[in-house]
């Protein structure tokens, strides 16, 4: 059995769920005080609605919050892989990873799981990714290393690849720039003992926090992880399993036809093709995958606008879910919040801001402003604190919740809205690589 | 001291400044985007049929390069 949360952590969750609730009514108390002096009927019923708005995203966090202590508490409660564990095929599809892509085999080779096998799949590289897996899989020793070469057809095209070659009853799949934690195979597959969960979504960590950017990011990571991530894992209905890190039965892919290159965000189509057939997706947060953050802001837009133009092409591909019959509750909870966390949380929060400030200049109503940031800011401080000591992270990742609200989630819902409306007005698009700095070898 | 305008004032220039500068940092990085070849430069074409002009004779009617 894994290791149980702390007491600490326990006396955490109360005090976040106490300081949520505090804080929130003395928030909206100051502002009953407030005698605002505006005399548009317009303005007046927006603020009110934009106040409502915040006591539902109040009451969001508070039940997120509750549903993710739970979550942690179920997780660690989950079983153990026997002595015997199934074989399980490691799948490590590479475009272009020659600078991380030897340390990123290295790291699946010291997995703590005694039968394993690891597939890479280089997906028609033009630089010597191919060579530099070959060279790595000869230096491997204890585990088979098979790298095979195809061309360039697209991650889906190489994960599929990957599946149709794997020996392994299950399979893990792996983006080749990332390094994994020894125990994360381990503790994933711990919950394969229930015999309904198909999937086991992996917890993805930042590992060059090098700049405020790259710590804005982690906290981003730990926090919708620990959050969101274990909250939905309690109901067994993880809506993402992140590329780089993701464990599957081999039979639940193939029964869904594998990965599709219908959509840019092959991963999310993926978990809502599983989620269709109301099969049961946890999450394990100690299976854990160091990902390289983009470390300036072009490469973070990148990385952006192709998430969110994926994950609306996955929404719309799987929209049925929302209404056909046969689907559980769950799923449609489900893709409810993802369609609310895609498109309307975003909208809401850049226009939230632009007219906030619109009517501080008009109005002199800079103190609604404030409130908005103020309320927001201490839900995020609180979930910082609450995720941090969940995963025992580093403490430090807090006090930036406090430019994380004022700047950077703004700048990255800009970045959704915009791209949204390019995805609905159907403008092309390409993958977009990112460039790695190769920050998981040093 | 009230703490509260001090904040509010700082709030109003970090949203007014994050609102221009995440509007304008998109714009620029989807100029940059577009300028950008997306694939590769297309491999030379592959030419199987080439016209042929003998010296004193009718050209040989023209037809597509593409097979």
């Amino acid at each position: 059995m894994s290791e149980r949360p702390s007491r600490f952590f326990s006396l955490l969750f109360i005090v976040a769920s106490v300081g949520v609730v505090v804080g929130s009514v003395v928030l909206y108390l100051s502002v009953l005080r407030e005698n605002y002096s505006i005399d548009n009927a317009i303005v007046n019923l927006s603020v009110s609605a934009l106040l409502c708005f915040l006591i539902l995203l109040i009451v969001r966090y508070f039940v997120m919050l509750w549903f993710a202590f739970l979550g942690h508490l179920e997780s660690a409660s989950d079983g153990e892989v026997g002595i015997n564990p199934p074989l399980v095929s490691i799948l490590v599809p590479a475009f272009n990873e020659s600078v991380c892509i030897a340390s990123s085999i290295r790291s699946i080779a010291a997995l703590d799981y005694p039968t394993k096998e690891i597939l890479v799949i280089d997906d028609g590289s033009t630089d010597d990714t191919y060579w530099q897996a070959i060279e790595e899989a000869k230096r491997t020793r204890g585990v088979e290393v098979r790298v095979l070469s195809q061309t360039n057809g697209g991650k889906a095209s190489a994960l599929n690849r990957g599946i149709r070659e794997a020996r392994g009853s299950f399979v893990m799949c792996v983006d080749g720039d990332s390094n994994l934690a020894p125990q994360s195979l381990r503790e994933g597959m711990r919950h394969f003992v229930d015999p309904t969960v198909v999937a086991v979504a992996g917890n993805v960590k930042v590992v060059n926090r090098r700049n405020l950017l790259t710590w804005l990011q982690a906290l981003e990571y730990v926090e919708g992880l620990n959050l969101v991530r274990s909250a939905q894992a309690f109901f067994r209905t993880v809506n993402i399993i992140p590329g780089p890190l993701g464990i599957f039965r081999r039979e639940a892919i193939l029964e869904v036809g594998g990965y599709s290159s219908a959509t840019f965000a092959e991963d999310c189509d993926l978990t809502l093709s599983l989620l269709s057939r109301g099969w049961k997706i946890k999450y394990e947060p100690r299976a854990i995958a160091f990902t390289e953050a983009p470390e300036e802001l072009f490469p973070l837009l990148k990385q952006r606008y192709r998430w969110t133009r994926g994950i609306l092409q996955a929404l719309r591909k799987h929209r049925r879910m929302l209404i056909a019959s046969g689907q559980g509750l769950g799923t449609r909870v489900t893709i409810a919040y993802m369609m609310f966390e895609a498109i309307i949380w975003p909208a809401m929060n850049v226009f939230a801001n632009a007219f906030l400030l619109l009517i501080a200049v008009r109005y002199g109503t800079t103190r609604l402003l404030a409130l908005w940031w103020l309320q927001l800011t201490l839900l995020d401080a609180i979930g910082a604190l609450f995720s941090a000591a969940a995963e025992k992270e580093d403490m430090r990742l807090v006090p930036y919740s406090v430019v994380y609200r004022m700047s950077y989630i703004l700048l990255i819902d800009i970045c959704k809205v915009l791209a949204t409306f390019e995805e609905l007005a159907g403008v092309r698009m390409g993958w977009g690589k990112l460039e790695r700095l190769g920050r998981l070898s040093t | 001291m009230d703490l509260v305008p001090i904040l509010a004032t700082v709030v109003l220039v970090a949203t007014l400044s994050t609102l221009v500068l995440g509007v304008l940092s998109y714009m620029a990085f989807r100029a940059r985007e577009t300028r950008r070849p997306s694939a590769p430069a297309e491999a030379p074409r592959k030419v199987f049929f080439v016209r042929l002009g003998l010296p004193e004779t009718e050209a040989i009617p023209s037809g597509s390069l593409d097979a």
